[in-house]
Protein backbone atom coordinates (compact mmCIF):
# COMPACT_ATOMS: atom_id res chain seq x y z
CA UNK A 1 0.00 0.00 0.00
CA UNK A 2 1.39 3.41 -0.98
CA UNK A 3 1.24 6.70 0.87
CA UNK A 4 -0.61 9.75 -0.41
CA UNK A 5 1.29 12.54 -2.13
CA UNK A 6 1.19 15.79 -0.14
CA UNK A 7 0.18 19.02 -1.81
CA UNK A 8 1.95 21.95 -0.16
CA UNK A 9 -0.15 24.53 -2.07
CA UNK A 10 2.84 26.83 -2.36
CA UNK A 11 1.97 27.69 -5.95
CA UNK A 12 -1.29 29.14 -4.64
CA UNK A 13 0.37 31.54 -2.22
CA UNK A 14 -0.35 35.27 -2.22
CA UNK A 15 2.79 37.38 -2.07
CA UNK A 16 3.08 40.79 -3.63
CA UNK A 17 1.34 44.10 -3.76
CA UNK A 18 -2.17 44.61 -5.02
CA UNK A 19 -4.38 47.55 -5.83
CA UNK A 20 -7.52 48.83 -4.17
CA UNK A 21 -10.26 50.15 -6.44
CA UNK A 22 -13.66 51.60 -5.61
CA UNK A 23 -16.70 52.84 -7.54
CA UNK A 24 -16.55 49.73 -9.68
CA UNK A 25 -19.38 48.47 -11.83
CA UNK A 26 -21.59 45.77 -10.37
CA UNK A 27 -21.23 42.44 -12.18
CA UNK A 28 -24.32 40.55 -13.23
CA UNK A 29 -25.37 37.15 -11.98
CA UNK A 30 -22.65 34.61 -12.66
CA UNK A 31 -20.24 37.27 -13.92
CA UNK A 32 -17.13 38.88 -12.50
CA UNK A 33 -15.39 42.24 -12.51
CA UNK A 34 -14.04 42.93 -15.99
CA UNK A 35 -10.26 43.36 -15.91
CA UNK A 36 -7.80 44.81 -18.38
CA UNK A 37 -4.78 42.63 -19.16
CA UNK A 38 -2.69 44.63 -16.68
CA UNK A 39 -5.03 43.70 -13.85
CA UNK A 40 -6.68 47.10 -13.51
CA UNK A 41 -10.45 47.43 -13.92
CA UNK A 42 -11.33 47.58 -17.60
CA UNK A 43 -12.26 51.20 -18.15
CA UNK A 44 -15.21 50.79 -20.51
CA UNK A 45 -16.85 48.26 -18.23
CA UNK A 46 -15.92 50.29 -15.12
CA UNK A 47 -16.23 53.93 -16.19
CA UNK A 48 -16.16 55.32 -12.64
CA UNK A 49 -13.34 53.21 -11.19
CA UNK A 50 -11.38 55.05 -8.53
CA UNK A 51 -7.94 53.96 -7.30
CA UNK A 52 -7.53 54.27 -3.55
CA UNK A 53 -3.78 54.69 -3.82
CA UNK A 54 -0.90 53.31 -1.83
CA UNK A 55 -1.23 51.49 1.47
CA UNK A 56 0.99 51.08 4.49
CA UNK A 57 1.17 47.30 4.26
CA UNK A 58 -1.26 46.02 1.67
CA UNK A 59 -4.84 44.98 2.32
CA UNK A 60 -6.53 42.48 4.57
CA UNK A 61 -9.42 40.56 3.06
CA UNK A 62 -11.97 38.98 5.33
CA UNK A 63 -15.21 37.04 5.19
CA UNK A 64 -16.51 35.43 8.34
CA UNK A 65 -19.72 33.73 9.40
CA UNK A 66 -21.19 33.93 12.87
CA UNK A 67 -22.66 30.59 13.80
CA UNK A 68 -25.11 29.50 16.42
CA UNK A 69 -24.72 25.94 17.61
CA UNK A 70 -27.58 23.86 18.98
CA UNK A 71 -27.39 21.25 21.68
CA UNK A 72 -29.45 18.50 23.18
CA UNK A 73 -29.27 17.80 26.85
CA UNK A 74 -27.91 14.31 26.45
CA UNK A 75 -24.95 15.11 24.19
CA UNK A 76 -22.12 17.49 25.00
CA UNK A 77 -21.15 18.41 21.44
CA UNK A 78 -23.46 20.56 19.30
CA UNK A 79 -25.77 18.55 17.11
CA UNK A 80 -26.57 21.29 14.65
CA UNK A 81 -25.45 24.77 13.58
CA UNK A 82 -26.68 27.61 11.44
CA UNK A 83 -25.10 30.80 10.18
CA UNK A 84 -26.79 33.74 11.88
CA UNK A 85 -24.69 36.53 10.38
CA UNK A 86 -22.05 37.10 7.75
CA UNK A 87 -19.36 39.73 7.74
CA UNK A 88 -16.97 40.52 4.93
CA UNK A 89 -14.58 43.42 4.58
CA UNK A 90 -11.46 44.89 3.02
CA UNK A 91 -9.15 46.65 5.47
CA UNK A 92 -6.01 48.67 4.81
CA UNK A 93 -4.20 51.83 5.81
CA UNK A 94 -4.17 54.48 3.09
CA UNK A 95 -1.53 57.11 2.51
CA UNK A 96 -3.60 59.69 0.65
CA UNK A 97 -4.81 61.62 3.66
CA UNK A 98 -4.96 64.98 1.88
CA UNK A 99 -6.74 63.71 -1.22
CA UNK A 100 -10.21 65.10 -0.70
CA UNK A 101 -11.86 62.90 -3.32
CA UNK A 102 -10.50 59.89 -1.47
CA UNK A 103 -11.56 61.26 1.89
CA UNK A 104 -15.08 61.84 0.61
CA UNK A 105 -15.25 58.14 -0.25
CA UNK A 106 -14.02 57.27 3.24
CA UNK A 107 -16.49 59.52 5.07
CA UNK A 108 -19.75 58.06 3.87
CA UNK A 109 -22.60 59.34 5.97
CA UNK A 110 -20.75 62.26 7.49
CA UNK A 111 -18.34 63.90 5.02
CA UNK A 112 -19.28 66.44 2.36
CA UNK A 113 -16.79 67.47 -0.30
CA UNK A 114 -16.73 70.95 -1.71
CA UNK A 115 -14.17 72.99 -3.55
CA UNK A 116 -13.71 76.32 -5.21
CA UNK A 117 -10.80 78.42 -6.34
CA UNK A 118 -8.12 78.10 -3.71
CA UNK A 119 -9.42 75.28 -1.56
CA UNK A 120 -10.90 71.79 -1.29
CA UNK A 121 -12.65 70.69 1.88
CA UNK A 122 -14.52 67.93 3.62
CA UNK A 123 -17.03 69.21 6.11
CA UNK A 124 -18.20 66.85 8.85
CA UNK A 125 -21.83 66.35 9.73
CA UNK A 126 -24.35 63.58 9.21
CA UNK A 127 -25.94 62.95 5.84
CA UNK A 128 -27.28 60.02 3.85
CA UNK A 129 -25.06 56.93 3.72
CA UNK A 130 -23.56 55.92 0.42
CA UNK A 131 -21.97 52.64 -0.60
CA UNK A 132 -19.32 51.72 -3.11
CA UNK A 133 -18.38 48.65 -5.07
CA UNK A 134 -14.79 47.92 -4.06
CA UNK A 135 -12.14 45.35 -4.95
CA UNK A 136 -8.59 44.44 -4.09
CA UNK A 137 -6.79 43.06 -7.13
CA UNK A 138 -3.41 41.35 -6.96
CA UNK A 139 -1.28 39.22 -9.29
CA UNK A 140 -1.08 35.55 -8.52
CA UNK A 141 2.35 34.26 -7.55
CA UNK A 142 2.05 31.24 -9.80
CA UNK A 143 1.46 33.45 -12.87
CA UNK A 144 1.95 37.22 -12.52
CA UNK A 145 -0.05 37.77 -15.72
CA UNK A 146 -3.10 36.39 -13.96
CA UNK A 147 -4.91 38.20 -11.17
CA UNK A 148 -6.95 37.41 -8.10
CA UNK A 149 -9.83 39.67 -7.14
CA UNK A 150 -11.56 40.18 -3.80
CA UNK A 151 -14.69 42.13 -4.75
CA UNK A 152 -17.37 43.46 -2.41
CA UNK A 153 -20.38 44.68 -4.36
CA UNK A 154 -21.79 47.10 -1.80
CA UNK A 155 -19.48 48.35 0.91
CA UNK A 156 -18.83 51.28 3.16
CA UNK A 157 -15.83 52.38 5.19
CA UNK A 158 -16.78 52.12 8.85
CA UNK A 159 -13.39 53.16 10.21
CA UNK A 160 -13.83 56.88 9.66
CA UNK A 161 -10.65 58.95 9.43
CA UNK A 162 -7.86 58.57 11.94
CA UNK A 163 -4.43 59.88 11.09
CA UNK A 164 -1.69 62.03 12.47
CA UNK A 165 0.78 64.56 11.21
CA UNK A 166 4.36 64.19 12.33
CA UNK A 167 7.89 64.78 11.15
CA UNK A 168 9.17 61.27 11.74
CA UNK A 169 6.15 59.20 10.87
CA UNK A 170 4.24 59.22 7.62
CA UNK A 171 0.48 59.49 7.96
CA UNK A 172 -1.89 56.72 7.05
CA UNK A 173 -5.59 56.42 7.79
CA UNK A 174 -7.08 53.01 8.50
CA UNK A 175 -10.04 51.91 6.41
CA UNK A 176 -12.41 49.01 6.83
CA UNK A 177 -14.78 48.61 3.93
CA UNK A 178 -17.54 46.49 5.35
CA UNK A 179 -19.82 44.67 2.95
CA UNK A 180 -23.60 44.88 2.86
CA UNK A 181 -25.93 42.57 0.98
CA UNK A 182 -27.70 43.38 -2.24
CA UNK A 183 -30.55 41.30 -0.97
CA UNK A 184 -32.29 40.82 -4.30
CA UNK A 185 -29.31 39.09 -5.90
CA UNK A 186 -29.07 35.31 -5.83
CA UNK A 187 -28.62 34.17 -2.23
CA UNK A 188 -25.19 32.68 -2.92
CA UNK A 189 -23.88 35.92 -4.45
CA UNK A 190 -25.20 38.85 -2.43
CA UNK A 191 -22.04 40.21 -0.79
CA UNK A 192 -19.18 39.74 -3.18
CA UNK A 193 -16.81 37.30 -4.75
CA UNK A 194 -13.22 36.10 -4.50
CA UNK A 195 -11.98 34.77 -7.77
CA UNK A 196 -8.84 34.41 -9.84
CA UNK A 197 -8.04 34.21 -13.49
CA UNK A 198 -7.04 30.79 -14.72
CA UNK A 199 -5.54 29.52 -17.94
CA UNK B 1 -19.53 45.85 -23.98
CA UNK B 2 -19.83 49.28 -22.45
CA UNK B 3 -21.22 49.37 -18.95
CA UNK B 4 -24.75 50.63 -18.50
CA UNK B 5 -24.75 53.85 -16.52
CA UNK B 6 -27.63 56.03 -15.44
CA UNK B 7 -25.83 59.04 -16.96
CA UNK B 8 -25.68 57.40 -20.40
CA UNK B 9 -29.31 56.31 -20.14
CA UNK B 10 -30.38 59.84 -19.27
CA UNK B 11 -28.55 61.13 -22.34
CA UNK B 12 -30.01 58.44 -24.58
CA UNK B 13 -33.55 58.61 -23.29
CA UNK B 14 -33.64 62.28 -22.38
CA UNK B 15 -35.66 61.68 -19.25
CA UNK B 16 -34.59 60.65 -15.77
CA UNK B 17 -37.60 58.53 -14.94
CA UNK B 18 -37.32 56.63 -18.22
CA UNK B 19 -33.62 56.17 -17.59
CA UNK B 20 -34.26 54.81 -14.11
CA UNK B 21 -36.95 52.46 -15.41
CA UNK B 22 -34.61 51.14 -18.11
CA UNK B 23 -31.79 50.77 -15.58
CA UNK B 24 -34.05 48.77 -13.26
CA UNK B 25 -35.18 46.51 -16.09
CA UNK B 26 -31.60 45.84 -17.18
CA UNK B 27 -30.61 45.16 -13.57
CA UNK B 28 -33.36 42.55 -13.33
CA UNK B 29 -32.43 40.95 -16.66
CA UNK B 30 -28.82 40.58 -15.62
CA UNK B 31 -29.44 39.42 -12.08
CA UNK B 32 -27.69 42.47 -10.66
CA UNK B 33 -30.32 42.80 -7.97
CA UNK B 34 -32.53 45.77 -7.24
CA UNK B 35 -29.80 48.33 -6.82
CA UNK B 36 -30.86 51.57 -5.21
CA UNK B 37 -29.45 55.06 -5.40
CA UNK B 38 -27.60 54.63 -2.14
CA UNK B 39 -24.28 54.22 -3.94
CA UNK B 40 -21.75 57.01 -4.17
CA UNK B 41 -22.75 59.36 -7.00
CA UNK B 42 -26.08 57.57 -7.35
CA UNK B 43 -26.73 54.36 -9.22
CA UNK B 44 -23.56 52.39 -9.96
CA UNK B 45 -22.53 51.21 -13.42
CA UNK B 46 -23.80 47.78 -14.45
CA UNK B 47 -21.13 45.61 -16.07
CA UNK B 48 -23.34 44.03 -18.71
CA UNK B 49 -20.28 42.77 -20.62
CA UNK B 50 -20.13 39.71 -18.40
CA UNK B 51 -23.64 38.63 -19.24
CA UNK B 52 -24.58 36.03 -21.79
CA UNK B 53 -25.02 37.28 -25.33
CA UNK B 54 -28.77 36.76 -25.08
CA UNK B 55 -28.99 38.91 -21.95
CA UNK B 56 -26.81 41.60 -23.48
CA UNK B 57 -29.12 41.65 -26.48
CA UNK B 58 -32.14 41.89 -24.20
CA UNK B 59 -30.51 44.81 -22.37
CA UNK B 60 -30.03 46.64 -25.64
CA UNK B 61 -33.64 45.92 -26.53
CA UNK B 62 -34.77 47.51 -23.28
CA UNK B 63 -32.98 50.72 -24.27
CA UNK B 64 -34.38 50.59 -27.80
CA UNK B 65 -37.88 50.04 -26.47
CA UNK B 66 -37.50 52.93 -24.04
CA UNK B 67 -36.46 55.13 -26.93
CA UNK B 68 -39.63 54.09 -28.73
CA UNK B 69 -37.83 51.96 -31.26
CA UNK B 70 -39.98 48.84 -31.60
CA UNK B 71 -37.47 46.91 -33.70
CA UNK B 72 -35.14 44.71 -31.78
CA UNK B 73 -31.54 45.72 -31.32
CA UNK B 74 -29.62 44.08 -34.08
CA UNK B 75 -26.08 44.03 -32.78
CA UNK B 76 -24.18 43.58 -29.60
CA UNK B 77 -20.56 44.13 -28.88
CA UNK B 78 -19.14 40.75 -28.17
CA UNK B 79 -17.78 40.82 -24.63
CA UNK B 80 -14.72 38.83 -25.63
CA UNK B 81 -13.77 41.58 -28.08
CA UNK B 82 -13.85 44.30 -25.47
CA UNK B 83 -12.45 42.57 -22.44
CA UNK B 84 -8.71 42.72 -22.07
CA UNK B 85 -8.42 45.51 -24.61
CA UNK B 86 -6.26 48.56 -24.05
CA UNK B 87 -7.58 51.68 -22.45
Amino acid sequence: MAGTAPNWRVAARALGEGQLWANLAIPGAGARLTLHTDGTPESVANPNAFHLGATKSGAKLMVKPTRQDFFVDEITAPVDTIITAMESAIAAELVGVTDMDLLELLTSGFGTLSSASGYEEISFGTKADTFTSIAHIFPTREDPTKFAVWHLYKAMNDAGLDFGSAKKEMSFTPVNFKSYAISTRAAVDQYGKYWKQAA
Amino acid sequence: MKAVTIEDLKKELGDESAARAAYAKIARIGGFGDIGSEFKDGLPALDVGGLSEAKQKRALEVISEAKGEPEKAKTTDKPADKKQEGK
